[in-house]
């Protein structure tokens, strides 16, 4: 099948409108949210931008047949390389599929197309009493879709779970079309969780067409409380002894000098300027258990060396608190042009050495390190300052990459908390699984995806899969002037 | 082929109907993998198994197999209170488990029957949940990670000792469930909670089961933090509980709140009373040689529409019902295995497939069995689940014939 053939079925199957293949607007599908050079971009022959079940299946079907690879993709903001093309191939871009089909309150479950993005969910049920409770930070733009295939967290997923918690099933397309529902463990079902297999993997077993999630409802009584640090190893004791006095607070986050730096000035949260660290710990609940552990996680934060404790208990209050934790990754334009964002994650009794590490990798290669995180997942947020403009930074910011992963590692950390594997983080794999775990992994996947069509070489390093050499032939294929056999 | 057996006898019979040759007892993961190798080379069959909670569960073969059993695999591999998480070998009780959790004042927040004898590992096999569920969501919410063997004797890890973690794909997830038909678990990786300071049951009594449902449904609605809430309907009459769990003085404050609902007699559990009412009531309606056990699954919506149409069914023969209507859950327990019995469970399974619903039939004789499905209606994407088993387990190895698989 010549590209012009392709470009042609698609159309018919999505409409003029719904197909994109002039390199001026395949452009913006080279890249998603990760930092240009620490993931490769690629371009794809064409994106598609179904509306239906049915043209996603028939996309697929047309790509089986012409041999090209099938990415699904979101709003893009994934940080990964997950949403990249590696090889090329069709792009499915979801955002068009965004209805909210239904919301049933004896339930409490929506059933939604992929493109709905995640705060428009929340904001739609919020007079009900709802909320869908994964929040990552890219909540205002970022889908459903993408948070299932990277299997989402956010501030909140340390009482709330993360979004493999919040869906109860899902519509899919496989790689050989066909359009199958799967369900979750729930008393009676005498089936597989394919539901919990799909979660987190990150596009390569199945294109999400529908989900149904779970909302939960909205807590009671909700305050939040600022507490300010003269170091960052007072905060993350703090954090510590929280967690274990028995607390689960909603969320449990920290953030540096640096950060506030950054923050308080275009955001005017209110974080004091001279604090060497300061949590944000929201906890929510019935009343008299807000009000009960406030006071505890208060007396707890004062004895771990707290400088200052503020308490907020109206929305407009928690609101303003909140700002300039979610605005924290935009605020860091004021220091730097460019940030390499990272996504460990660390046992939490190891989060003050954890920390240290961070300030010597810091020192020893020269760059600016913020830290702004999920400090009671123990997920880490190491934000690497630089310009790319100038020469060797980038190359630097891998170095010091490299450094922070091995050091995250050698305290039983993992790779990443919540923003996946892609491209990005592929090559480590092997320092955290074995040869054998890697082709379990590679196992399931062939399960769903015998013939790599769904987006080929992401999360399992080279060498693990059954169809590589099969891929490698369609690689050289492709290579010749986007022209592919069938 | 290597000589692993420990103990061998003609037959052993591990549960009624459940027999098998020979039974092995590893001690290392190793051993498993090793003894499941030489299993499929020696074209043999495999049951693993625990606590032998669960094995009745299953279609009824007629191959010959091996056992292994996995309570050669007990005790904790590591345990840090400041992280709240835990790693423990699958054959630990989680009766054990509670305990070591208990003396740092932690849990696994989970209800589920017969605790000294389920095993962790057949726990997460079979993905049972209790009323919990509600709140504290089930084990698979509280798994991070596994190792597992492979039908194909394949030895592997997958997550970690983190609580949140998206470092490959979520196999100790996707193994929740299914019930050793795709590897034997030998270690779990689960996040653990603070225990509750506190803990409260009311327990009303209905003349009927709507009304109960209906107040069961405004509970669940008026307070997010209700920590669990069922149905039960037997010969005794129709009861509700709700259970609260956290501080002291929040457990009042739900209770007293819960009570306001009740337009009925009520009273209320505390402590020990309120956590013995809830471990009676999950072991009530749990598997056993007695008698016949469906596990049904419906949305909450479809609940009590399917709930009273069973308890016309099962009332006349003295059965019992419990249903946790904002879960869409509900289970059946059949006294004895009368005719009447077996007739009733059968017609509660075929009504679970004409209101859609979905049952499994946990525990019952081999007349219910020849003629109601164990696992109901195969499930969708079945094809795609035997695709899973073909690479997790080529030759067929594990459970053979069993399962929906």
């Amino acid at each position: 099948m010549d590209r012009q053939h392709l470009l042609d079925e698609l159309e018919r199957i999505v409409g003029r409108d719904g197909v994109r293949h002039r390199p001026v607007d395949l452009l913006v599908y080279e890249y998603d949210g990760s930092v240009d050079g620490a993931v490769d971009t690629a371009a794809p022959t064409a994106v598609v931008l179904p509306q239906s079940t049915e043209q996603v299946s028939a996309i697929v079907k047309l790509a089986g047949r012409a041999n090209l690879p099938v990415v699904a993709r979101g709003a893009g903001t994934g940080l990964s390389g997950g949403a990249v093309a590696q090889r090329g191939g069709i792009i499915v871009s979801l955002t068009r599929m965004d209805r909210v089909i239904d919301v049933n309150l004896v339930d409490r479950t929506a059933l939604v197309e992929p493109g709905v993005i995640n705060l428009e969910l929340s904001d739609g049920v919020k007079d009900h009493g709802l909320f869908f409770a994964p929040d990552p930070s890219s909540q205002k733009a970022c889908t459903i879709g993408g948070n299932v295939a990277e299997n989402s967290g956010g501030p909140h997923c340390l009482k709330y779970g993360v979004t493999t918690n919040h869906i109860l099933g899902l519509e899919i397309v496989l790689p050989d079309g066909e359009v199958i529902w799967t369900r979750t463990a729930q008393d009676g079902y005498g089936g597989l969780d394919l539901t919990a297999a799909l979660v987190g993997s990150e596009g390569m077993f199945g294109i999400v067409t529908k989900a149904l999630v779970k909302l939960t409802p909205s807590p009671v009584a909700t305050t939040v409380m600022l507490a300010a640090f003269g170091s960052l190893e007072d905060a993350s004791h703090a954090v510590t002894s929280i967690i274990a006095a028995g607390n689960l607070p909603a969320s449990l986050e920290m953030m540096d000098n640096l950060t506030i730096q950054a923050v308080e000035p275009a955001y005017h949260a209110g974080y004091p300027m001279d604090a060497a660290a300061v949590l944000l710990i929201e906890s929510d609940g019935h009343p008299v258990e807000v009000s009960e552990s406030v006071d505890e996680i208060d007396l707890l934060c004062r004895q771990a060396g707290a400088r200052s404790m503020r308490r907020a208990d109206t929305a407009g209050e928690r609101d303003l608190l909140w700002k300039g934790r979610k605005m924290a990754l935009a605020a860091m334009g004021r220091l730097a042009p460019n940030y390499y964002l990272h996504d460990t994650v660390v046992p939490r009794s190891r989060l003050p050495e954890t920390l240290e590490a961070v300030e010597a990798i810091s020192r020893y290669h020269k760059l600016q390190i913020a830290n702004v995180f999920h400090a009671g997942d123990g997920n880490l947020h190491p934000l690497m300052l630089f310009d790319r403009r100038n020469p060797g930074e980038v190359e630097r910011i891998l170095e010091a990459s490299h450094d922070l992963i091995h050091e995250c590692v050698r305290v039983g950390g993992m790779l990443s908390g919540e923003h996946g594997i892609g491209t990005e983080k592929r090559g480590y794999m092997t320092l955290v699984f074995s040869e054998n775990d890697l082709r379990a992994m590679a196992g399931l996947k062939e399960a769903f995806d015998p013939d790599q069509r769904f987006n080929p070489e992401k999360v399992i390093p080279t060498g693990y899969m059954c169809g590589e050499v099969k891929q490698l032939h369609l690689q050289a294929m492709q290579q010749e002037h986007g022209i592919v056999p069938v | 082929m290597v000589n692993h057996t420990l103990r061998s006898m003609n037959v052993l019979e591990l549960v009624p109907g459940v027999s098998v040759e020979q039974v092995v007892r590893p001690d290392s993961s190793a051993g498993v993998s090793d003894f499941i190798r030489d299993a499929g080379a020696a074209s043999q069959t495999v049951i693993p198994f625990g606590g032998r909670r669960s094995l009745a569960t299953a279609n009824e073969t007629e191959t010959a197999r091996w056992g292994i059993d996995l309570g050669g695999l007990v005790g904790i591999v590591a345990y840090e209170p400041a992280d709240l998480t835990l790693s423990v070998r699958a054959g630990t009780t989680v009766a054990a488990i509670q305990r070591v959790l208990g003396e740092a004042g932690q849990e696994l927040p989970i209800d589920i029957p017969f605790p000294h004898q389920t095993t962790i590992g057949g726990l997460v096999a079979t993905g049972f949940a209790g009323p919990r569920r509600l709140r504290s969501g089930s084990l698979r919410d509280l798994l991070i990670g596994c190792e597992f063997v492979r039908g194909d004797g394949l030895l592997a890890k997958a997550g970690g000792m983190v609580v949140k973690n998206v470092s490959g794909f979520e196999i100790p997830r996707f193994l929740h469930g299914s019930w050793g038909g795709l590897a034997v678990i030998t270690s779990v990786n689960l996040k653990v909670t603070p225990m509750p300071r506190a803990d409260g049951t009311l327990r009303a009594m209905f003349d009927d089961l709507g009304s109960a449902i209906d107040m069961a449904r405004k509970l669940v609605a008026a307070d997010p933090s209700i920590e669990a809430c069922v149905v039960t309907s037997d010969p005794e009459g129709v009861t509700l509980s709700a259970r609260a769990v956290g501080r002291a003085g929040a457990v009042t404050a739900m209770i007293d709140s819960f009570a306001i609902h009740a337009t009925t007699s009520a009273d209320r559990l505390a402590s020990a009373a309120s956590r013995d009412h809830w471990q009676s009531l999950v072991d009530r309606y749990a598997e056993n040689d007695s008698s016949i056990v469906l596990a049904l699954g419906t949305r909450p919506r479809d609940v009590e529409a399917l709930a009273i149409e069973a308890e016309a069914i099962l009332g006349p023969v003295g059965g019992s019902m419990q249903v946790s209507p904002a879960l869409g859950s509900v289970r059946i327990a059949l006294p004895g295995n009368s005719g009447q019995s077996v007739e009733a469970g059968r017609a509660i399974g075929r009504l679970a497939v004409e209101r859609g619903a979905v049952y499994v039939l946990e525990s019952a004789p081999a007349a219910l069995r020849a003629t109601l499905a164990t696992w109901g209606e195969p499930p969708e994407g079945i094809e795609l689940m035997r695709s899973v088993k073909r690479q997790f387990d080529p030759a067929d190895v594990l459970n053979r014939g069993r399962l929906f698989l």
